[in-house]
């Protein structure tokens, strides 16, 4: 049997030299040998002040984590999303502000229901938490985004968070906090709706930004430590281009050809 | 209502002259000239350089919301494979794929075509594959275990066709149209990324034969989509409604009997993006005239 | 089953589709002069609908492939009752004393996924996309002739795509050459996302040109109905959102 797949040997190397680069991150992180520091998010640490100003004016905050589910390739996003949706259900609980959550894909609710709950409870508040406002709207797009459009208008929402995979959608959902007024906090990794994101919200998270979250807000070092990792593989591929262009200008076919094995 | 606070005007005046606007091209044709881009002439050079009997798989992943944009690229594309004598396998990745694509489908084979002659040795409609991605690799793998019969209950061994599609290694051509996931990164990542170099006669690609990928796709998508096309991962693109009234046209100057549609939609896009570039315009100048202003009362 | 050519009306009901599509096309648009009583009904109406879609889609899906479109148990093959099972339990989420048994399809969903995607990006959104890069041409003959230059797209792209990956550190300062890079970075970002934008405008005014020509083209019998419909759709939003503000 040929354990070896021609073509895509360089991909298998790549890819144990980015799992190295994480594992030794996490585990010099979670031993406590050295926690770097995460630089500034904006984009989280204006959920507090989206939770608070909704509390103020007495009305709900409506919450997305997009059109991802678990069992798609953006799974990483919802998950961010989901991450937090757990914080900002801590804080809603804190404040007494009302969350509303709309899943898109049904297989995400039990998860998004012991979320919210979890955030409840390290409020202290588990008997605020009302399972009735994770609001089901159809796992269809632009049903879906007009059923959140028509809902967040109707209960004039005062905050408007959105994190997680969208696509088409996104602007209607931004539309939605705009005819409210509401302050908007939104982030996805999804490169084509970024740009709505960023005009359309007074805050935005931008790419990676949103994975980065769940270790922003934890400040676990296990997670901060993964995403330490993952900056060194982001240096290891900016390393391979600057040589590899180097060399090929210079007419060494070396890198190229062990890209290509 | 917040609106009338953050914008001079009120909003409802754009869409008022928005509609006005758009509805004029599309009721007296402005018949302005379409130029064929790089990315729509790369999908019909990538078409012509096949030999009649090749394989082409048509994968139909969108929805009836973006059908004005994906409708147009696939019924002129598919046109053009049954045309050139092709051989078509069609597959649907999304569940709202699977109805649209039996009706676009029958409009260029002709009404109740799966009970033709032709049916089974000239085109296959599997239908919709359950499990997006993981469906797509598996079909990638092994057709027949993707799926055991095709959109009509045939089981799939029993299609002459079939019976030389085994894995994507037998395809010639993939035309993905998407509006979404899986599309065409998942395509890229699930089949030609996994199965490369298993056909030599797919085209070669940084010393990698890899199955070219001709893609269709809303205009939102393509931004995306321009990394792998200028990778050699996706061989070219159909952009949006453009991109469709692009080909249509070239399907057209080739063979007349295909209905050349796009045109006065096409005028009405040019009205359209015009009046968009004069917005953005009118609202940066406001925005920074309200600014300066705000600047000295303060 | 869901039969096959599910998408199709029977012709006798063409008119009523018509009719049907022309109102709901217009109670919808109605949203955005205001909030309506009856942009409200098509978006209920919207949704419930999408939500029987989905419903019966994958209900069909899921057991056409397990169970009676292509006979895999009758066929022997009784691997499919471990996908089955494991998708049952799901439902333990209802249940106060098992309710951690529906962790369990989750993590392996969420597992499986992980190492396909792994495996596929690695491959196609990082090793290709690098080795495009490291391919562009900067030396050679015709490299830098014409404009604009071949060459000096590549050092543009080079820098782009180096600077914006700059830009996604997140565990070292933006200060000193890092910060200037970041700063590169983020220039190039928000050209990216204007781009975007373009396309995006682009698609919109396709989908809204795609309904226009629904409503001005489509003809019943060569009675272009939409022309005699819309007035009376506009009337009745009209008539019933006066009807809204005076109940107060």
């Amino acid at each position: 049997m040929n354990f070896i797949n021609e073509g895509l040997v360089a991909s298998f190397a790549m890819l144990v030299i980015v799992l190295a680069e994480i594992l030794i991150a996490l585990f010099i992180a979670r031993g406590g040998t050295h926690v770097p520091k995460i630089r500034k998010i904006a984009g989280l640490e204006a959920i507090e002040e989206a939770v608070g100003r909704a509390t103020e004016m007495g009305r709900p905050i409506t919450y997305t984590t997009g059109l991802g589910g678990i069992r798609d390739q953006y799974y990483y996003q919802t998950v961010a999303g989901l991450n937090i949706l757990g914080h900002t259900a801590e804080l809603a609980a804190k404040y007494g502000a009302k969350l509303l959550y709309f899943p898109y894909d049904p297989t995400i609710m039990p998860m998004a229901h012991e979320v919210m709950e979890q955030g409840y409870i390290r409020a202290g508040k588990q008997e605020a938490f009302n399972p009735e406002n994770i609001i089901y709207l159809g796992g269809d797009q632009f049903p879906w985004a007009f059923g959140v459009l028509g809902t967040t208008y109707r209960e004039q929402s005062a905050a408007n968070i959105h994190m997680g995979p969208f696509w088409a959608e996104s602007l209607i959902l931004a539309e939605a906090g705009f005819y409210t007024g509401a302050i908007q906090v939104m982030g996805t990794a999804n490169y084509h709706q970024i740009h709505f994101f960023v005009v359309a919200s007074d805050y935005a998270l931008i790419g990676e930004e949103l994975m980065a979250a769940g270790a922003y807000l934890s400040k676990d070092p296990t997670q901060i430590g993964s995403l330490w990792g993952a900056d060194f593989s982001k240096l290891t591929a900016i390393a391979i281009m600057l040589i590899g262009v180097i060399l090929t200008a210079a007419n060494v076919t070396a890198l190229n050809d062990f890209l290509a094995l | 209502m917040p609106t009338e606070e953050k914008t001079p005007f009120d909003r409802r005046y754009i869409y008022i002259v928005l509609f006005v606007l758009i509805s004029i091209p599309l009721l007296y044709p402005l018949n302005l000239p379409i130029p064929i881009s790089p990315m729509s002439q790369d999908v019909w050079d990538a078409t012509v350089a096949l030999s009649p009997g090749d394989i082409v798989v048509h994968s139909f992943d969108f929805g009836p919301s973006t059908l004005p944009e994906n409708e147009p690229q696939c019924s002129s594309h598919l046109f053009h494979c049954r045309e050139l004598g092709l051989r078509v396998v069609a597959v649907a990745f999304w569940a709202a794929g699977g109805p649209l694509a039996h009706d676009i489908i029958s409009e260029i084979y002709g009404e109740g075509y799966e009970n033709t002659a032709a049916y089974g040795t000239e085109i296959v409609y599997i239908g919709y594959i359950p499990g997006a991605e993981v469906g797509m690799q598996t079909f990638g793998d092994s057709t027949w275990d993707a799926k055991g019969t095709d959109h009509y209950g045939t089981s799939l061994p029993d299609l002459a066709l079939m019976q030389e599609v085994r894995s994507v290694a037998d395809v010639t051509l993939w035309a993905e149209w998407t509006s979404g996931t899986p599309g065409e990164q998942q395509v890229i990542q699930f089949i030609q990324g996994r199965h490369q170099g298993e056909n030599t006669d797919w085209p070669l690609v940084r010393g990698e034969h890899l199955l070219p990928i001709v893609a269709g796709s809303t205009a939102v998508s393509v931004p995306g989509m321009m990394p792998f096309y200028s990778a050699g991962q996706l061989v070219g693109i159909l952009n949006g409604l453009a991109g469709a009234g692009e080909y249509e046209k070239l399907v057209n100057d080739v063979y007349p009997q295909y209905p050349y549609e796009q045109g006065p939609g096409l005028d009405a896009q040019s009205v359209a993006h015009i009046l968009v570039i004069l917005f953005v315009v009118i609202g940066n100048i406001t925005w920074a005239i309200s600014k300066s202003g705000g600047g000295k009362s303060s | 089953m869901i039969p096959p050519n599910i998408g199709q009306l029977p012709p006798e009901l063409d008119l009523f589709a018509a009719i049907f599509g022309v109102f709901a096309t217009i109670f919808i648009y109605s949203f955005l002069w205001k909030e309506n009583p009856l942009s409200r009904a098509v978006e209920h109406l919207f949704v419930g609908l999408a939500a029987v879609f989905t419903l019966a889609f994958m209900y069909d899906a899921a057991l056409s492939q397990a169970v009676w479109g292509t006979n895999r148990l009758a066929e022997g093959n009784f691997i499919w009752i471990i996908p089955i099972l494991l998708s049952l339990m799901y439902f333990f989420f209802f249940s106060k004393k098992y309710f951690f048994l529906y962790r369990y399809p989750v993590s392996i969903v969420a597992g499986v996924m992980a190492g396909m995607m792994i495996c596929g990006m690695i491959q196609s959104n990082f090793l290709a996309q690098i080795q495009a890069t490291v391919e562009l041409p900067l030396v050679g003959a015709g490299v830098w002739e014409g404009w604009p230059p071949a060459g000096l797209n590549s050092i543009i792209m080079i820098i782009g795509i180096i600077t914006a990956l700059t830009f996604f550190f997140f565990t070292w300062e933006h200060t000193g050459a890092l910060g200037i890079s970041t700063r590169i970075g983020r220039y190039f970002l928000m050209a990216t996302f204007g781009s975007a934008y373009g396309g995006t405008v682009m698609a919109r005014m396709s989908l809204f040109i795609g309904r226009l020509r629904f409503l001005y083209e489509t003809s019943y019998q060569d009675w272009f109905w939409a022309w005699y419909l819309v007035p009376i759709a506009a009337i009745i939003v009209i008539l019933v959102a006066l009807w809204d503000r005076s109940k107060g």
